[in-house]
């Protein structure tokens, strides 16, 4: 489901979780904007995670990421292949 | 979670730290303030360094060294025959869990390698645990953060408050949603650009249909809806015909061949201005295709080129070339380092210049960025621009018959996509494309003058036949073309909609995330708020000067302010506060945030810290840590290791040396060469070498281990019983550091004796004023001291070895007291 003109979901992380959880929670908020959108980020997150590390931007790691998010959507556009075909 | 205290140290082969074969040793109590004083040039900073590598795996000070000066190179020790490093570390778990020693090893080519001695299963990952932003703290890392821009100290202030990875996620979300790079890495533009190619081409495929439907049927094409009857229309219409009834007969459009046709048509009558009608129909057909194209949207794109390409010289013109551009580079990349330290003197000549050197290279910079992206702008308009459609329809247009040779668009387009196109070039396109488009207007004439002439030879039906089935054919063709245009136009906006709907969607998602994060790192401000005060406070003792940390609400920026200044308030704390005052606020900060960490150190490494304090405000810091910070005190507190070169602090480390929740260790030696000891360590160690290196007769090796040992013996007589020292006694010229302890002693030993206090038996006193202390001068003073060059020989110095330990017994006795006799030193000069 999408509603793209949804305003973003206030969103508050949890100070007792840990990063992954509170990014789990956070990847799981996005749904209500874009479902489609959201598994697509949550499939690429650990491409997303090494863009910044330690504070150092990577841009080769930001065009892969990229890279992937475009295969995904491109992805999203073929349609789905029929049951029991060969 | 496990938290870890760090126990031991050994370092060999490292950085200034030698000691092949014996490496430095030093532990460290969990439960007391860890205290390590080193004079100058002794290796204390290499024990910090050796902790960064051990934990980070690099040492920022030769990360910042450029290639060519081998940083690398630099890691081992130079003096280390093998030219390997090791770095043991110990760990004690505050549950009771199981110590952990780590060993990292770095090999003569730089490589290393991380094991466990006590098994732990992965050594370098739980290194990484350790690398949180409070684990080790120097001098630089504290100016650092008070100078820093808010956006920098914030990104700084995350890892410290434990949220290192929230910021970099935000950092990572902001890039992935940043729109200029989306439209690259998503190729937005590319599918803009395809989808306005495609469009044309239909467009240009239904001027075709209309024309040619409109000469088969006899009436105007109304519905483009409806293209499958028309096509319908247009076979039925042809069929009608005698001659052509069998080729259309029971046939879609589609399966019609129109080549077979053509060849019955001229089998049936063959001629040559048949063909030529044939083929000025096709030229009408080319030609008012070509009338699509927007002349007028044509030539305002080639005016806003043009003051594109005027705006681009007028910046140009700011520059001063590409040598200049490598020169301020090269600049940026030398004063963007810290060692650059004088922003507004000249580097050749020293004089005072009258404004900084970075904000010029900044700004000479940033007019060469201007430029670039202005070249980019260009190079973008071209590249979508109605003109090079338009340019490029005319020029493969057969009917205006221009040769592959003087085709002018591959060109233009190099100039554009290298930025070179200038004015003039600008004016010859121009005229180039109006030449071409001027052309169209008078080939169409001449083209539909001929077709009526040929229409006039030729007979009436035979010239009706001969168009029909032209149009049928130009019919055929362009509803194939229409059709395949549509639907890549369909593909291509499909991509092009998932590509925006990302784009949206990523925005948003970074939203919420900068949003969730800027909550959480305020809530952390506010939960070490009243601590980092209260620590400010006590540190200078001031009450009236407040600061107070302010998180920006939609960036990662962080403002030092200060919310009180002697009754004036809200004022920046980086204008007002002098060096000291700015690194206390950065020490409070920073021990605040790591009191409030859970990550695996806990423990706090400080190296140097106190530079810019005086003596009051480095006695209020320590007794902060020793009584609020330290563990166990402190319930949540943590375990300290202070590093300092003060002569002023040695004297409190002195005092509290071996108290309760103070453990201190003094290192000495002769870096780089030679080893470094520290004193509780040395003592035994220190002797047994001197021993071997006299009994070989390397004189010369052993003389800096026997001032070690010299030293350590007389400030262990003094530190014993409790011999008052002169005030300037830790900061006078440490090379005369036996002559000042023999002084010391002696004093002391006098003033007792004449007080008639003196508790040392009358064979003690003698033995000290006639024996011992005359063998250490006469030996040692007298001969090092005053620089003699010469060495003495190695029986004389085994000697002076015997009279220091001879002199040492003499300030102790045999306790009987209480059952077997003890040997004890005495408590004073004046008491057992």
């Amino acid at each position: 489901m999408t509603d793209q003109d949804a305003q973003p979901a206030s969103l508050r992380f949890d100070e007792a979780k840990s990063f992954s959880d509170n990014c789990r929670t956070f990847l799981a908020s996005l749904e209500k904007i874009d479902a489609d959108m959201a598994i697509i980020l949550r499939d690429n997150w650990a491409a997303l995670i090494a863009v910044v590390r330690e504070g150092e931007r990577d841009s080769k790691a930001r065009g892969e990421f990229n890279s992937k998010v475009t295969s995904a959507l491109d992805s999203l556009l073929k349609p789905a292949k029929p049951n029991g075909g060969a | 979670m496990s938290r870890y205290f760090l126990t031991r140290l050994a370092v060999e082969g490292f950085r200034g730290v030698n000691n092949e074969n014996d490496p430095l040793d030093i532990g460290f109590e969990p439960n007391s303030v860890n205290s390590v004083f080193a004079v100058n040039g002794i290796g204390k900073s290499s024990i910090f360094e050796a902790l960064c590598y051990a934990i980070h795996g690099a040492i920022p000070k030769l990360q910042s060294l450029q290639a060519q000066e081998r940083p690398q190179d630099y890691y081992c020790n130079r003096f280390h025959s093998k030219n390997t490093a090791s770095i043991a570390l110990e760990f004690q778990s505050d549950d009771g869990t199981a110590p952990i020693s780590i060993r990292i090893e770095r090999d003569a080519g730089g490589n290393r390698t991380v094991t466990s001695p006590s098994g732990h299963s992965d050594p370098e990952a739980f290194l990484a645990t350790l690398k949180e932003a409070f684990a080790l703290l120097d001098y630089r890392t504290f100016a650092r953060f008070i100078e820093e821009s808010p956006l920098e100290r914030g990104r700084t202030f995350s890892a410290l408050l434990g949220l290192a990875d929230y910021s970099d996620c935000r950092q990572a979300l902001q890039a992935a949603s940043d729109s200029r790079t989306l439209n690259t890495d998503l190729e937005i533009k590319f599918l803009t650009t395809a989808i306005g190619a495609v469009q044309l081409a239909a467009q240009q495929a239904l001027v075709t249909l209309s024309s040619s439907y409109e000469n088969v049927t006899g009436k105007p094409l109304e519905d483009i809806v409806k293209l499958d009857e028309c096509a319908d229309e247009v076979t039925a219409a042809l069929g009608n015909v005698e001659l052509l009834k069998a080729h259309f007969v029971g046939k879609a459009l589609n399966d019609i061949d129109f080549g077979k046709i053509k060849t019955a048509i001229k089998m049936a009558e063959a001629g040559e201005k048949r063909r030529e009608l044939e083929k000025a129909v096709e030229s009408i057909a080319a030609l008012e295709a070509l009338v699509v194209h927007d002349l007028a949207a044509v030539a305002d794109e080639q005016h806003k080129i043009g003051a594109l390409i005027d705006d681009r010289d007028k910046l140009l013109a700011l520059t001063r070339g590409d040598l200049f551009k490598r020169l301020y580079e090269s600049a940026r990349e030398v004063i963007s380092k810290d060692a650059w330290t004088e922003d507004e003197k000249c580097p050749l000549c020293d004089s005072n210049l009258s404004s900084s050197i970075r904000g010029h290279v900044d700004e000479q910079l940033a007019q060469y960025a201007e430029t670039a992206a202005k070249i980019a702008e260009i190079k973008d308009m071209w590249q979508a621009s109605a003109w090079k459609k338009c340019l490029s329809a005319h020029e493969v247009a057969a009917p205006l018959a221009v040769e592959p040779q003087a085709r002018q668009l591959a060109a233009m387009d190099a100039d554009f996509v290298l930025g070179d196109i200038s004015r003039d070039d600008l004016a010859a396109a121009v005229t180039w494309t109006s030449g071409l488009t001027g052309k169209v207007a008078g080939v169409l004439m001449t083209a539909q003058g001929r077709k009526e002439a040929l229409e006039k030879e030729l007979p009436p039906s035979l010239v009706q036949l001969t168009e029909q089935v032209e149009y049928g054919r130009q019919f055929k063709d362009a509803l194939k073309i229409y059709r395949n245009n549509q639907q890549e136009e369909s593909v291509q906006q499909s991509r092009l909609d998932v590509r925006e709907r990302w784009k949206t969607f990523i925005s948003k998602a970074t939203t919420v995330f900068a949003e969730a994060e800027g909550a959480l790192s305020k809530a952390r401000i506010k939960g070490i708020d009243a601590e980092y005060k209260s620590m400010f406070r006590e540190i200078m003792q001031v009450g009236d000067v407040v600061p107070d940390l302010q998180r920006a609400d939609d960036r990662e920026d962080l403002h030092v302010q200060l919310s009180d200044f002697h009754g004036q308030h809200r004022l920046s704390a980086r204008a007002l506060l002098s060096e000291s005052y700015r690194n206390a606020l950065a020490i409070s900060v920073f021990l605040a945030a790591a009191l409030k960490h859970s990550g695996a150190p806990r423990f706090v490494v400080l190296d140097d810290v106190t530079s810019s304090f005086d003596a009051g405000h480095q006695y209020f810091l320590m007794e902060l840590i020793r009584t609020k910070l330290q563990q166990p005190q402190n319930t949540d507190g943590l375990q300290f290791i202070i590093l300092s070169h003060d002569g002023l602090l040695e004297k409190y480390f002195d005092r509290l040396g071996g108290t309760t929740g103070w453990h201190h260790n003094k290192l000495q030696g002769s870096p780089p060469m030679g080893a470094i000891l520290h004193q509780a360590q040395g003592a035994d160690r220190l002797k047994t070498t001197i021993a071997s290196l006299l009994s070989a007769g390397q004189v010369s090796q052993a003389e800096p281990l026997i001032r070690q040992y010299l030293e350590y013996k007389l400030q262990q007589i003094i530190r014993r019983v409790d011999i008052p020292v002169p005030i300037d006694f830790a900061i006078k010229d440490t090379s005369r550091m036996v002559s000042n302890c023999l002084d010391a002693i002696t004093s002391a030993v006098e003033l007792h004796r004449k007080a008639g206090t003196l508790v040392l038996d009358s064979q003690q006193v003698q033995d000290i004023d006639t024996a011992h202390v005359p063998a250490i001068v006469g030996n040692w003073v007298s001969h090092y001291e005053t620089g003699s060059g010469s060495s003495l020989s190695a029986p004389v110095l085994s000697g002076v070895i015997k009279s220091i330990d001879f002199l040492a017994e003499c300030f102790r006795y045999d306790d009987g007291s209480v059952g077997a006799t003890v040997r004890k030193w005495y408590r004073s000069l004046s008491k057992r």
